[in-house]
């Protein structure tokens, strides 16, 4: 537990010393902001919805994390590859999965500083209207946990490949994927055009409707053993690389 | 203790360390030499336990690299080649990463930081970040990495590469000035550093080991026979050569151009005197005469050409 720390600590504090960081959190910011007042649906915004609610921007989240965690992730493990420091920081006294778990944690806990800061927002909509509290947690947890998910399959593929642009790329990919077999009108098509098992599949490992139920406010152990076990595969995907560089 | 047995390391289809064995008592200082590409890294990579061997084992203080790395890790100190550190961090934050993530108990703390800092002379670039600093102080900074927890053993690679003459020396100082109460590898292929620090030498070539040996035991060796040189002023002579030739203990003259002459004699007795006297005989004058000193250069180029 200790060294899981002592590596959290020396990530975390490390994203705040570059620029990466704070492009991030303003990105971030800006777009869940803005796009949350501004989106229409149909043609009504916000404003003229006249509804106390957060969904429009727990909706984003998934999207917006295909674009902005790989940055975050990428450099893990592959910088550590690259500059050599990997050889020191595996010849601590530490076990590789506390290294591997630190990273992790440090990438998570940082996705979720700017989630924090839409705070604010959601106080606001709450001081104007009347918000329906179980959406709100539910929608705060969801992308959490998402954002778990998607932080275990950056800092995987981070170990895979020692360049940072293909880190990037396949992240980016991966992400897409997961993303698409979810999204309702992907389902809708398979559904109608015959293909029951695979729409099966797609919508069981798609990461929109488990995110979705999680953000109506049930707390469904269907949906949270979903995530767990994403992130769970992805760390022990990774453990398994780091001993193949080993072996390698 | 260190023992290495049958050491195998292969990348893919290439053999990097092809049954590699040694054994390195406490206390010395062991100089690892070798051409680039010779091993010396990837041998040392898997002692630090940072790669796994395809064949045989390492067994550091009775603990196998493989089944307890843990262990072996806390025993070791480490400077991996061209000292990869963290640009973006102050050199007192990686000094304290590395003391909390070595497990220092905090009692021993301050003490043992103090010091290190003290003895690596980084004091004065704390504050400062590591991207920063010139190659002689990172250099420093990594030693101070590998020393802070005062491991029993202390695997150096490359420790001075890439420093100008007074980081150098200035390294070497330090690195002697350690060795009083360890067990010291240190890789390098600049035979200066193995002579300047080291008593004990593992020459590597081609993933093997090719010599082992005691550096002094080593020269010696080495030299059965001892090469003279000489300058004749005015240029070369027949008379001269033809007397120096017909000394006893001289098996071979060779002339070299310009009044330049090698003379190979048995390394017994010194023929040094000898050759002044017949050069002397002969009615000419010697502008220099001297005798070559065997180097480690020689017995280096000796043993890793053959391949």
């Amino acid at each position: 537990m200790r060294n899981i720390f002592i590596i959290w600590k020396r990530e975390f504090l490390g994203y705040w010393k570059s620029p990466i960081a704070y492009i991030f959190i303003a990105v971030f910011l800006l777009f869940s902001y803005l796009l949350f007042f501004l989106y229409k649906e149909g043609d009504m915004d916000f404003f003229l919805r006249n509804q106390a609610e957060m969904r429009l921007l727990f909706r984003l989240m998934p999207f917006m994390f295909i674009a902005l965690i790989p940055p975050l992730t990428m450099r893990l493990w592959s910088e550590e590859r690259k500059m050599g420091t990997m050889e020191i920081l595996m010849t601590l006294p530490m076990r590789e999965s506390e290294i591997m778990l630190g990273k992790f944690l440090a990438a998570w806990s940082f996705v979720l500083v700017p989630v924090v800061l839409t705070l604010p927002l959601t106080l606001f909509v709450g001081s104007i209207g009347r918000l329906d509290t179980g959406p709100v947690a539910g929608g705060y947890v969801g992308t959490m946990l998402l954002a778990g998910a998607y932080v275990a399959i950056g800092v995987f593929v981070s170990g895979v490949s020692r360049n940072q642009i293909i880190s990037f790329i396949l992240t980016v990919v991966i992400y897409f994927v997961f993303v698409l077999i979810g999204l309702d009108f992907v389902l809708s098509w398979l559904y109608e055009g015959g293909f029951k098992t695979v729409h099966l599949v797609c919508a069981f490992l798609g990461f929109i409707p488990h995110f979705e139920s999680i953000s109506k406010g049930v707390l469904d152990t269907k949906d949270l053993v979903y995530f767990a076990s994403v992130i769970l595969v992805f760390l022990v995907l990774n453990r398994f690389t780091i001993e193949i560089h080993k072996y390698s | 203790m260190i023992e290495v047995e049958n050491l195998v390391k292969k990348y893919g289809p290439v053999t990097a360390v092809d049954g590699v064995s040694f054994k390195i008592e406490q206390g010395e200082i062991v100089g690892l030499l070798g051409p680039n590409g010779a091993g010396k890294s990837t041998t040392i990579r898997i002692m630090t336990t940072f790669l796994a061997p395809n064949g045989g084992r390492v067994v550091i203080d009775g603990m196998d690299v493989v089944k307890k790395p843990l262990e072996v890790r806390k025993v070791l100190g480490y400077l991996p080649e061209s000292a990869p550190l963290y640009e973006e961090m102050k050199v007192s934050d990686y000094i304290n990463f590395i003391v909390s993530a070595r497990g220092i108990p905090s009692a021993d703390r301050e003490k043992l930081r103090s010091e290190t800092v003290e003895k690596c002379g980084i004091r004065d670039v704390m504050k400062k970040a590591i991207g920063e600093l010139s190659k002689g102080f990172r250099q420093r900074v990594g030693l101070a990495q590998a020393l802070i927890h005062n491991p029993k053993f202390l695997i150096l690679d490359e420790p001075t590469s890439g420093l100008d003459p007074n980081q150098i020396i200035e390294i070497r100082k330090l690195i002697k000035e350690i060795s009083k109460d360890k067990t010291i590898i240190l890789s390098t292929h600049i035979l200066a550093e193995v002579e300047a620090a080291c008593n004990r030498v593992l020459i590597m070539h081609n993933g093997r080991i090719a010599a082992d040996s005691r550096l002094s035991d080593l020269q010696a060796g080495m030299s059965k026979e001892a090469e003279y040189e000489f300058v004749l002023a005015g240029g070369p002579d027949e008379q001269a050569e033809k007397k120096v030739r017909s000394i006893p203990e001289v098996r071979s003259v060779r002339g070299i151009g310009e009044g330049k002459y090698l003379v190979k004699a048995d390394s017994g007795a010194d023929a040094g005197g000898a050759i002044f006297d017949a050069v002397r005989d002969s009615g000419r004058r010697l502008t220099s005469l001297s005798r070559r000193r065997v180097t480690l250069e020689s017995i280096f180029q000796k043993l890793t050409s053959e391949s």
